[in-house]
């Protein structure tokens, strides 16, 4: 019997919770946040889950309103690579991915950062590209607005193909060879000053469904952190990247997708239920206004709540829409559903999918995500830390290890090796 | 010019130049035993300062690097993240105020990174990292260095690394080239710039009122709308207020430092060759500020041992003065050096590591402590409060 495909999870961690509320839930020490402790807790409740990897966010601009702090707004995410870097001292096993910025770091600089956390955590760094959208992180940069999408992805393949020759600049026998890119936003010459990765290279993770985003997977990526609202769009996402792949001669196996998920889990549905409705009473409404503006680019915290949402205005807008915010979009035109409703939506997983239900439930929902081939895993994003996390660590993944969907035990040590990616072969440029 | 003259004990050590070592004659032994007796700089002398605040007469630090700070050092094969554990613990024993990383030639690994992996192995010790800011944006700086602080609970410095050094503009081609004097100006700029992002969130700020859902006080977070000749940032930053206000700035410097080093800096690592040199910015920077001369000790049970273990290491590729002798003799030039105001104190770029800090913290540390040199226990929490350094208020609070 050949082995069973099986799921590959990823912890995403978020201070608080990834529910906008979730850091007023009672069981959440609201004043730990920031500290070490939240992270490394987390970490080793991962770490003890099997997990592959631990997955930490970047935001590069307090979530603010015309220059003035959203008062119950709660905490983003701090930098990544202090994150990972503090866990990687308390962890053996799990993969540490820190998400940095194409558009406002150095080709030179990053490729050193993550070369240090893939050698100071023996082999489990991996970088998620972002193109940061926001304007917001722009007036933090010296920028008027935002640099325009396709030019960002331009310059974040640049970018990678300047860390990647970096990291590939350092023979095995320690001989150094210089780079000498010369592209359109960069000129590095090289050599780097560190040996090459244990990893070869940190695994490089996309996050982002846009039609840019995913020409730009389909050509770097080894793991997608996807947003994919239901199973259906899910399958078409992932065969659309497996086509553009294997147009650049990529097997499909070299990427895995992992849409984020956020599971309410309860020991009857009831439970759960009850749970889901006890964080939607912490969500203050203007918040999740916000929020829901912030992912649609239009200010709809200047409409009344309980319009419906002006699609047609949104529309006009002219923004690139993530998969999950289109969805809500067609839903809205077609069901008239209120600001308010809509806002209620996405404070409950920031726009990722969201499950309420039993530890089994949330085991046949994946297993079907699996299956269809919707998705090769999850990134696993807990409404609040630690109980949801735990609830999820000590229930539902014994249920998953019991199908097989699941590893039992670390088989490996580099983050490489637990998604089943290869060391990249060194290339060496030809002058 | 040597930095012995006029000290009190200089007949039994010999510090100076690799050129100017002076074979030591004194043959003290260094046994524990006969090291408690002695209290020459006990409380009730010069451990009490004008100020009326008790402080420790001698700040320590150390500079980190994966063999040592010797020529060629020969490095070890094992877990480099491991050796700058075990390092970091070994100095925390020791209760110096800091370790600095970002000066391994063997390993130049990103300091930062490095920094984040030492936060939960220790509890109490301060940890600086070096940031080349020529390329960087403040907003990053500001950020990342609120997060270290804030996981590590107050314990953080940046180390500026100014332009004009480290990785070459070879690496940065594409970036306009600025002239030394505009790059200096960039780089004052940028440290402005992160101190208001730093300041951004006053301390009432961060509310995380968790009854009204309340997780901020806009009264008291402020977009800072800095626009500069070289940046323009609206702010506020995303991470609240450091734990200590401010991580403490360093820059590590020689003996004409930068206006900017001068104007900016908590915390002075020197390289100079004289007490005279050392005394002399020390008259010129803030009393503020801690100046700590960069020292490496090369000791020995015995001033022979120690004077052997010099003439094998040779020579010493950079600025740092060479202390050789026995460990008390090392305590006793410490002492006066402070007493004399010529310092704050002293950090220690240790010839092997990680032996040398071992012997340093096993053997000099406590002959020091029996003798009200150094500290018997952390006092404080922050490495602020290690350096006797005020926390700062936001310059946003009333």
């Amino acid at each position: 019997m050949s082995a069973r495909r099986q799921l590959h999870l990823g912890l995403f961690i978020y201070p608080g919770g990834h529910h906008i509320a979730g850091w007023r839930h009672p069981t959440v020490a609201a004043d730990t946040i920031a500290s070490a402790g939240f992270y490394t807790e987390a970490a080793r409740a991962a770490e003890r889950g099997k997990f592959d990897l631990f997955f930490v966010g970047d935001m590069l601009a307090a979530r603010e309103k015309d220059g003035r702090i959203i008062a119950e707004g709660g905490l983003n995410n701090i930098d990544s690579i202090s994150i990972t870097s503090t866990i990687a001292s308390v962890t053996e096993r799990l993969g540490l991915v820190a998400t940095l910025s194409t558009t406002y770091n150095e080709p030179f600089s990053i490729a050193e950062r993550f070369a240090s956390l893939d050698h100071l955590s023996g082999g489990r760094a991996g970088w998620n590209i972002i193109t940061t959208q926001n304007d917001d992180a722009a007036y933090n940069f010296s920028r008027t607005s935002h640099m325009e999408k396709s030019r960002r992805y331009e310059r974040a393949q640049e970018f990678v193909d300047v860390c990647r020759a970096l990291w590939d600049s350092w023979d095995e026998d320690g001989a150094r060879h210089r780079i000498d890119h010369a592209g359109e936003a960069f000129r590095v010459a090289g050599p780097a000053r560190l040996p090459r990765p244990p990893q070869g290279w940190p695994v490089l993770v996309q996050a982002g469904g846009s039609p840019s985003g995913m020409e730009f997977a389909a050509s770097v990526a080894e793991v997608i952190f996807a947003a994919q609202g239901s199973r259906e769009n899910g399958v078409v996402f992932r065969k659309a990247i497996h086509d553009k792949m294997a147009l650049r001669g990529r097997a499909p196996e070299s990427l895995k997708i992992l849409p984020g998920l956020s599971p309410i889990l309860g020991g009857t549905e009831a439970e759960a239920r009850r749970k889901e409705q006890e964080l939607e009473a912490l969500v203050v409404p203007a918040v999740a206004i916000w929020i829901l503006s912030d992912q649609m680019k239009f200010r709809l915290y200047d409409y009344e709540p309980t319009a419906p949402l002006p699609v047609a205005a949104i529309r006009a807008s002219g923004s690139n829409f993530t998969p999950r915010v289109a969805s809500l979009l067609d839903r809205a035109e077609a069901g008239g559903i209120s600001i308010r409703d809509c806002a209620a939506e996405v404070a409950r997983s920031r726009s990722h999918g969201s499950f309420v239900g039993t530890p089994e439930q949330l085991a046949d929902h994946m297993q079907l995500w699996l299956d269809e081939g919707a998705c090769d895993g999850f990134n696993i994003m807990p409404a609040y830390f630690p109980a949801e996390l735990d609830v999820f660590i000590d229930e539902a993944v014994p249920v998953l290890q019991r199908r097989g969907l699941f590893r039992r035990d670390y088989e490996a040590d580099t983050l490489r090796a637990h998604l089943g990616l290869p060391v990249p072969p060194r290339r060496r440029r030809e002058g | 010019m040597s930095w012995n003259t006029g000290d009190l004990f200089c007949k039994n050590a010999a510090i100076g130049l690799s050129s100017q070592i002076v074979t030591i004659v004194s043959f003290r032994s260094i046994l524990i035993k006969s090291a408690i007796a002695p209290r020459p700089y006990g409380r009730s002398g010069f451990h009490q300062h004008t100020d009326g605040v008790s402080r420790i007469l001698v700040h320590l630090t150390a500079s980190l690097c994966s063999s040592g700070f010797r020529p060629a050092g020969a490095g070890a094969a094992s877990s480099i993240a491991e050796q700058y554990r075990a390092m970091a613990r070994t100095a925390e024993r020791g209760l110096l105020d800091a370790v600095w990383l970002g000066r391994d030639a063997q390993w130049p690994l990103d300091a930062l990174p490095l920094l984040g992996s030492l936060i939960v192995v220790t509890e109490r010790i301060g940890l600086g990292g070096l940031w080349r800011i020529a390329r960087a944006e403040p907003f990053h700086v500001a950020r990342v260095f609120a997060t270290l602080d804030h996981l590590a609970g107050g314990r953080t410095a940046l180390i500026v690394g100014l332009p004009g050094e480290g990785p070459d503009d070879d690496q940065f081609a594409h970036a306009p080239a600025l002239t030394p004097d505009d790059a200096l100006e960039r780089a004052g700029e940028l440290i402005d710039v992160a101190r208001q992002l730093w300041d951004s969130w006053e301390d009432e700020g961060w509310l995380l009122d968790v009854a009204t859902g309340r997780f901020a006080d806009p009264d008291h977070v402020h977009p800072i709308e800095h626009a500069g000749r070289f940046f323009a940032v609206r702010g506020p930053l995303n991470p609240p207020r450091p734990p200590q206000g401010n991580p403490a700035v360093v820059f590590e410097v020689g003996i004409d430092p930068p206006a900017l080093a001068l104007a900016e800096a908590d915390v002075l690592l020197l390289s100079c060759r004289s007490q005279e040199q050392a005394a002399s910015l020390r008259r010129r920077a803030s009393p503020a500020q801690r100046i700590l001369v960069n020292v490496m000790p090369i000791l020995g049970i015995t001033a022979l041992e120690a004077q052997r273990r010099a003439d094998a290491l040779g020579r010493i590729p950079f600025e740092a003065m060479r202390f050789v002798g026995t460990p008390e003799q090392a305590v006793d030039l410490f002492a006066a050096r402070v007493q004399n105001g010529a310092c704050d104190g002293f950090n220690l770029m240790a010839a092997g590591l990680p032996e040398d800090l071992e012997q340093i913290v096993d053997v000099m540390i406590p002959i020091g402590r029996a003798r009200g040199v150094f500290r018997e226990s952390y006092e404080g929490v922050t490495l602020r409060e290690h350096l006797l350094l005020p926390r700062p208020r936001s310059r946003f609070s009333a």
